[in-house]
């Protein structure tokens, strides 16, 4: 099945520059697989979005979602 | 002093023009920075006078490690708040660190003022008081370029200077320091102008040869591979700090429009890509450090109808995007810059202006202030008002801005509106509403600052909210930093300096640390820092907590006001069992 995995800016340096990526899974796949599947390490994910709601990193995934991954938030 | 055992502390009282150096054995187990600050802020405080009495102290101190490893940039400056009324500590990077160690001093402790403006300039073998009457009234820019042409040292100097918000005395005027850096918060600024003192230049010209070089570059070389080539850091030279406007935003974090919402609907126009697109022209970086996080942005303004246009070049990082962006509506990138200039030129906090604004407009709203007051249409969004206002916080124009220029908390005593005076401590808001963390540990920090703790940030790694751990990892948080704060490394690179690079990098320039000895040291320095603020009057039973954050729901959702009460209690109690062990 499909889904669509958008990446900000901040973090498509770990997407070769890709910040729209149409992704094939088969069986059961979670948001935060698909994520770090893509190349943003774990220590690199704020937190992940499906169809616009913040959704915990186990949230299996279903044909067409849309997912979004945030950067970390940084400061002193 | 590197290699020695003792702490060189230079002595400069305005009022009788008298310069002292001492070596101060018994400051050694302070480490420096923030340690030894606090020491002889304890020592040198008069608690019976006002805070801004010219007796008053002013403290600054570079750390155990500064410039001598990468990303240990900073100095600290110590004093009383004229904001908080109690602990001020405020830290700035720049050149300062470097030329305070070459110039070989660890410490300086400024008493007394000066019947007339005076600058005070600073090299290792001379210390002189001059006239600075006619700088008085200039800009930061301004008096930082005629230092500049004035004294000799340039590339080995710093210059720290007021603006006519701190020689007006507004209780939020910051210190600028060399190009861009400032001892922000807190109202140094203020506390400075109340002494006459204008500016300090300080040259830093002296050689001093590493020992152990093998040793120390060894140790030398893996911070810097840590820090150049890991992802550790380059998110602060890439994006930097405003990379935070989008999740924050995303995840109902982000302060907007005094905090009546938790997300802005032109957060992208503000955002972190949107300047780097927009307005990002050059990154530079504190001496030391070679990550380079500091981003300048530029904005067109044209010098009058029909005229040419300049190009203003300011800093920007993600408190000012919120303090003069979302927290007052602000809707696009280069009215941000502008806003930043003004505050810039005239010396103020840009985090506490914006959100002392953000009341201001509340207020007005709610009619609590009248139009003949704030002379101004402030309003959300409205740019223009906002530049006059600040301007008129900084002279003091009238009896409203007198009182809006000692704080949001000072004002809404008077005007009301108290609910929504965003203060922690008396100290205005940082930009973060993610949750507990983000309410609890500016509350307790002993400089009510978001970077006392990270509260913020053990939100954001919390994976579910516990009363108990949330607790205790402020603590320790508070403590760890007041160690770090002794080096003195740039939080930024706290995950560079872990205890195990900590202990290498000190031990390889002469130290003889464990890991012990730095637990010992960070809770000495934070048992200090308590004992100044209850001397201070400080309680930690008496803070209240504005109504607001309980009525916009923070990026953990809706928060409760009475467990952040039982929270702040359960904060105290360890904070007194800590205490009670020292009276023992």
């Amino acid at each position: 099945m499909k889904v669509y995995l958008e990446v900000g800016s901040f973090l498509k340096r770990f997407t070769s520059e890709q910040t729209n990526l149409e992704i094939n899974i088969s069986g059961d796949k979670t948001a935060a697989e698909v994520v770090l599947s893509a190349g943003v390490p774990e220590e690199e994910i704020g937190f992940i979005t499906v169809n616009g709601q913040k959704v915990d990193s186990d949230y299996v995934l279903k044909e067409n979602d849309i997912i979004r991954v945030y950067p970390i938030i940084v400061g002193g | 002093m590197i290699y020695e055992k003792y702490i060189r502390v230079l002595y400069l009282d305005l009022t009788t023009k008298k310069i002292r150096i001492e070596h101060r054995k018994d400051l050694y187990s302070y480490l420096g920075g923030v340690g030894v600050a606090s020491k002889l802020l304890e020592e040198n405080l008069k608690p019976e006078l006002d805070p801004m009495d010219p007796q008053q102290p002013v403290i600054f101190a570079i750390g155990a490690a500064s410039t001598i490893f990468p990303v240990v940039t900073k100095t600290v400056a110590m004093f009383w708040s004229p904001l908080t009324g109690e602990l001020g500590e405020s830290y700035a990077g720049g050149r300062m660190a470097m030329t305070l160690f070459l110039a070989g001093y660890d410490a300086i402790v400024i008493t007394g003022s000066s019947s007339k403006p005076t600058y005070i300039t600073i090299s290792r073998n001379n210390v002189e008081f001059k006239d600075a009457r006619a700088f008085w009234g200039l800009s930061c820019d301004e008096v930082g370029r005629v230092v500049r042409e004035r004294e000799p040292g340039g590339g080995k100097r710093s210059i720290i200077r007021i603006g006519p918000a701190g020689e007006n005395l507004v209780s939020y005027a910051c210190v600028c320091v060399d190009t861009y850096r400032h001892f922000g918060r807190l109202g140094l600024g203020a506390v400075l102008g109340s002494k006459k003192l204008k500016a300090i230049s300080i040259v830093g010209d002296r050689d001093l040869p590493i020992k152990n070089f093998k040793d120390y570059f060894k140790v030398y070389q893996e911070i810097y591979n840590k820090v150049t080539d890991t992802s550790i850091m380059s998110k602060y030279h890439d994006a930097g700090t405003p990379v935070n406007i989008e999740p924050l935003n995303a995840a109902g974090g982000l302060p907007t429009k005094n905090l009546r919402q938790n997300v802005f609907e032109h957060g992208d126009k503000i955002s972190g890509e949107t300047f780097a697109h927009k307005n990002l022209v050059r990154k530079m970086a504190c001496t030391g450090c070679p990550v380079g996080c500091i981003h300048i942005g530029q904005f067109r303004r044209e010098f009058d109808k029909g005229h040419e246009y300049e190009a203003v070049s300011v800093s920007y990082d993600y408190e000012l995007l919120f303090a003069l962006g979302s927290f007052l509506g602000i809707k696009s990138s280069d009215e941000v810059l502008q806003l930043i200039e003004v505050v810039e030129k005239l010396g103020l906090d840009a985090m506490s202006t914006g959100v002392v604004l953000g009341w201001a407009t509340e207020a007005l709203a709610k009619n609590l202030i009248t139009l003949e007051q704030t002379l101004v249409p402030l309003a959300f969004g409205n740019t223009q008002a906002y530049i006059t206002a600040i301007e008129y916080i900084a002279y003091k124009k009238n009896e409203f801005y007198s009182i809006l220029a000692q704080g949001a908390e000072k004002a809404s005593e008077i005007y009301g509106g108290k609910e929504f005076a965003m203060t922690f401590g008396k100290n205005e808001m940082p930009g973060y509403h993610t949750g507990y963390g983000s309410v609890i540990g500016p509350t307790v920090g002993a400089r009510h600052s978001h970077l006392c703790n990270g509260g913020y940030s053990i939100d954001q790694s919390m994976k579910e909210f516990d009363k108990e751990k949330l607790v205790e990892k402020l603590f320790k948080e508070e403590k760890e930093r007041c160690m770090l704060n002794s080096l003195i490394i740039c939080l930024f690179a706290r995950k560079v300096y872990d205890r195990e690079t900590i202990l290498a990098a000190l031990n390889s320039i002469d130290y003889n640390l464990t890991n012990e000895d730095l637990d010992a040291i960070g809770e000495r320095i934070y048992k200090t820092k308590l004992r100044i603020k209850k001397m201070m009057g400080y309680d930690g039973k008496n803070v209240r907590f504005p109504k607001r954050l309980f009525e916009t729901p923070s990026m953990s959702g809706q928060l409760d006001e009475k467990v952040a009460y039982e929270l702040l209690d359960m904060y105290n109690k360890k904070v007194e069992e800590m205490m009670a062990k020292e009276d023992a």
